[in-house]
């Protein structure tokens, strides 16, 4: 099976981005883009049923209608198991965020904009190791 | 001497010295003989009478009667003259009294034989009696008072005429009956007593009351006297005298004495009176207790000899004076050895001496020395001061008051504070808070707003201290208000300042954090499109893409930088503060000028319920931009399949003007987007063009210009702005 990855974001370089550090270092993973929060979540839900819930979830915070806080409290009662590990990716540098960020304990990191390589090595390490 | 001689002699001597006067006298009244007891009794010699008529020698009024009794003789034997008056030698008049024996037809006599004898004494005795008996008579029938006789059983025997008017009862009634008949049971002892009492020849007065046959009582005041004839007591004789009257003026007089005595033993201050020889007569029972002194050791006792400290006082003086003149005097005295007792005087003449009347108003003076140190102290002090009474009226308020509130101390007098100083402003919990305190006696402090005559605000420091008398009982209130107006006035710019601060504080937090994140956010685009570049083989597929997003990255960066710039440009107050007055209808219209071309393309409707001559002190190229964004957006998101139609409207308000711009575009989930529909580089709508700038600047220039705006959506059905403009509108 293919693993698949979520990646969130309202700005659509930052998408372009982050999906050619994918293609570029992890062509093996699936990115799945979405330019607004509610898309994802209504994919995410159908992903259970398909039983093809993504390995992981890119989230940008800062998105109008339905903010990354909004997702993460959207998807705290979805049984993602240990699938669907989330990792906020923002340009914020603020340290409120960040705060507030793991705070709801359901992020495994917070990852500051732009994604890399270097970042992409971390996350997937982080991910194996769980 | 022969016999006959001797005869004669003895004869003569008898008739000489008898006490009787043996005459004879003829028919007509002449004297033919008369023996010599003329002479002791009448003082005559037998021949000054012998030859001359009685009749000349009696009383002229009586001469008649007797010449009669001599005509009446002569058909008689014996016949008595009574007494009549018979002149003696000295020219006295003399009762005598006579008896007539005819002997005219003895030959040796032939004349009348009278044998007069001096009554004199007797008549004059019995005149006497009679005289005295019509006295007794006149005394017990014409007595003004009622007289009775009672006899020794105590029934009546003889009533005089003011009997029956002052008992009720009829002469009939009255007589013959006993006395018990009459007397009120109440008083039969007090009768009885006395009846036997004078039985027993004691004389003495009683007060009884008489039952009239109607019911009423009469109060009598009866002498009793026991009438004695010849050592035995014949009847009793009682003077009766009705009282009823002054008993019952007695009774008034003696309840008004004891009323008066008991009122002044009651009254809390002291009284006293003094004869003319300044001896105590009176003295109160608050007197007594003043003096530490018992009624005795005052009353009968000289003032001055009591309490020598008075001699010389003005007390003394005035005492002098009153007696002098005979006019009250009042007065106030301080006792300086007496911790400076005042004591105020008021004494008046009684005829048989002085009252005093006084009262010590040490405390009240003292109170009042304190009161007016103080009013003196509070007239010149520049806080405003204020007396109230239990009630809570003004009493007095000081200089400043009148100065500061310009209401005069008339405007105030018997006013309540409230009805004058408060206003539509004042706090009603501050004055619940007042009501609370005072009623409890305890002292209020705080701030109040009042309002001066003119109307005026203005702010005190105000404090309310309740004085309590003695009793503790609060008898006053005394308010202190400083004027603290300024203070509040920079309070409340300090507040407003502070509000400022803490809002712009707020902007520029959320601003730096809008700034961060999105001048960050392209320039991470760029960061990290440049190290894929980098990595990337020149030829890729994906390299003119990666590059065109670094492009478009870049300028999204320039482009933040421009509009970071411009929002800074509308915040700065003091392109704001340049204003006049805006024809807001004009500026409308303008924009709707600069939108025709894209409107020309696309059916529309606009309703515009313009007032074209309201203008509002405002900033003409802000309302510009309110006006471009609003009414861009709603082109923007208007529904594609639908006629356009937007609403624009206006209305002048209280303070300011109101602007509705309303359409039927595709709208928006409020309550979704409620926080963020003004933020900057929020966009709603992924499809249509924008940077999501156009509503953080509408809201810009609303809130530089003090206004501030709402927003109400549906999807699908439209959106509606409503703006609140305030400013000086005409």
């Amino acid at each position: 099976m293919q693993n698949s990855v979520y990646i969130i974001d309202d700005d659509e370089v930052s998408l372009y981005l982050t999906s050619m550090v994918f293609e570029l270092y992890a062509p093996h993973m699936q990115c799945i883009c979405f330019d607004n929060a509610i898309q994802a979540l209504e994919s995410l839900q159908n992903s259970m049923i398909t039983d093809t819930v993504p390995d992981l979830i890119l989230l940008d915070l800062n998105m109008p209608v339905m903010s990354g806080f909004g997702f993460l409290d959207a998807v705290k009662t979805l049984p993602l198991e240990d699938k669907g590990a989330v990792f906020v990716l923002t340009s914020s540098v603020s340290e409120q965020d960040k705060q507030q960020v793991y705070e709801t304990g359901q992020v495994v990191d917070l990852i500051q904009k732009p994604f890399s390589m270097e970042k992409l090595e971390m996350v997937l390490e982080l991910i194996a190791r769980k | 001497m022969d016999s006959s001689e001797q005869t004669r002699n003895f004869f003569l001597a008898l008739l000489e010295n008898s006490t009787d006067l043996l005459s004879i006298i003829d028919a007509q009244g002449n004297y033919q003989f008369v023996g010599g007891s003329v002479k002791h009794i009448l003082g005559f010699t037998p021949d000054e009478l012998v030859g001359k008529s009685a009749f000349d020698f009696i009383h002229p009024e009586d001469k008649e009667n007797a010449r009669t009794f001599l005509q009446k003789a002569a058909s008689t034997k014996v016949l008595v003259i009574p007494i009549f008056r018979f002149t003696n030698k000295q020219g006295n008049w003399r009762w005598v009294e006579t008896t007539l024996t005819n002997m005219v037809k003895d030959a040796a006599i032939q004349g009348y034989v009278t044998n007069t004898r001096d009554v004199t004494e007797r008549v004059e005795e019995e005149q006497r009696k009679k005289k005295s008996q019509a006295h007794y008579e006149s005394l017990f029938y014409n007595h003004p008072d009622a007289v009775f006789e009672l006899d020794r059983e105590g029934f009546m025997r003889k009533i005089n005429k003011r009997m029956p008017s002052i008992t009720g009862y009829t002469e009939e009634e009255i007589l013959g009956s006993h006395f018990r008949k009459f007397v009120h049971n109440d008083y039969l002892p007090v009768a009885m007593d006395a009846f036997l009492n004078a039985l027993g020849g004691i004389a003495q007065h009683i007060e009884i009351a008489v039952l009239k046959p109607t019911g009423e009582l009469v109060d009598l005041n009866i002498a009793i006297v026991p009438v004695l004839l010849e050592g035995h007591i014949e009847s009793i004789q009682c003077i009766a005298n009705d009282i009823t009257l002054l008993r019952k003026y007695d009774t008034f007089l003696k309840e008004r004495s004891e009323q008066l005595n008991s009122i002044m033993e009651r009254i809390p201050e002291s009284f006293y009176a003094l004869d003319t020889n300044w001896r105590f007569t009176y003295v109160n029972s608050f007197f007594t207790a003043y003096t530490k002194l018992t009624r005795e050791e005052l009353l009968g006792h000289s003032i001055w000899e009591l309490f020598p400290n008075t001699l010389g006082s003005k007390f003394h003086h005035n005492c002098l004076k009153v007696i002098k003149t005979g006019l009250p005097a009042n007065f106030d005295e301080q006792y300086s050895e007496d911790k400076d007792a005042t004591i105020s005087y008021h004494i008046f003449p009684t005829g048989k001496g002085v009252g005093v009347h006084f009262v010590d108003i040490t405390e009240k003076k003292r109170e009042l020395d304190k009161l007016e140190k103080l009013s003196l102290v509070a007239s010149k002090t520049t806080t405003c001061v204020m007396l109230m009474n239990s009630e809570l009226q003004i009493e007095w308020v000081n200089e400043a008051f009148e100065k500061l509130t310009q209401f005069s101390l008339e405007d105030c007098l018997h006013k309540y504070p409230w009805d004058l100083l408060t206003g539509p402003e004042t706090q009603a919990r501050t004055l619940t808070k007042i009501q609370k305190q005072i009623s409890r006696g305890k002292p209020f402090r705080g701030e109040i707003l009042n309002y001066k005559k003119s109307g005026e605000k203005v702010w005190f420091n105000l404090e309310i201290t309740p004085v309590h008398n003695n009793l503790g009982r609060m008898v006053k209130f005394i308010a202190i208000r400083t004027d603290i107006t300024e203070k509040k006035i920079k309070e409340a710019e300090l507040v407003h300042v502070t509000q400022d601060l803490f809002q712009q504080n707020h902007d520029l937090q959320q601003f730096s954090y809008m700034v961060s994140h999105n001048l960050r956010a392209p320039a991470a685009n760029v960061l990290g499109l440049t190290e894929i570049l980098l990595v990337m083989d020149k030829h890729a597929r994906m390299f003119d893409e990666t590059l065109r997003k670094l492009n478009q990255s870049v300028a999204t960066l320039d482009q933040v930088i421009r509009d970071m710039n411009h929002i800074l440009t509308i915040r700065d107050n003091s392109y704001a503060q340049n204003r006049d007055y805006v024809n807001i209808t004009q500026v409308c219209e303008e924009v709707l000028e600069s939108l025709q071309e894209k409107l020309y393309y696309i059916p529309h409707t606009i309703s515009a319920d313009l007032d074209e001559k309201i203008e509002v002190w405002s900033n003409r190229a802000y309302m510009y931009e309110i006006f471009r964004n609003l009414l861009s957006n709603a082109i923007k998101f208007r529904k594609p399949n639908e006629v356009l139609k937007l609403e624009i409207r206006m209305k002048r308000q209280k303070n300011g003007v109101t602007i509705l711009v309303k359409d039927n575009g595709i709208g928006m989930d409020v309550h979704a987007v409620e926080n963020d529909i003004f933020k900057l580089y929020m966009k709603f709508h992924k499809a249509y063009e924008g940077r999501g700038i156009g509503l953080f600047l509408v809201k810009t220039y609303v809130n530089a210009l003090g206004g501030s705006i709402k927003v109400k959506s549906e999807p699908a059905i439209g959106t509606t702005f409503k703006i609140k403009l305030k400013g000086n509108a005409k």
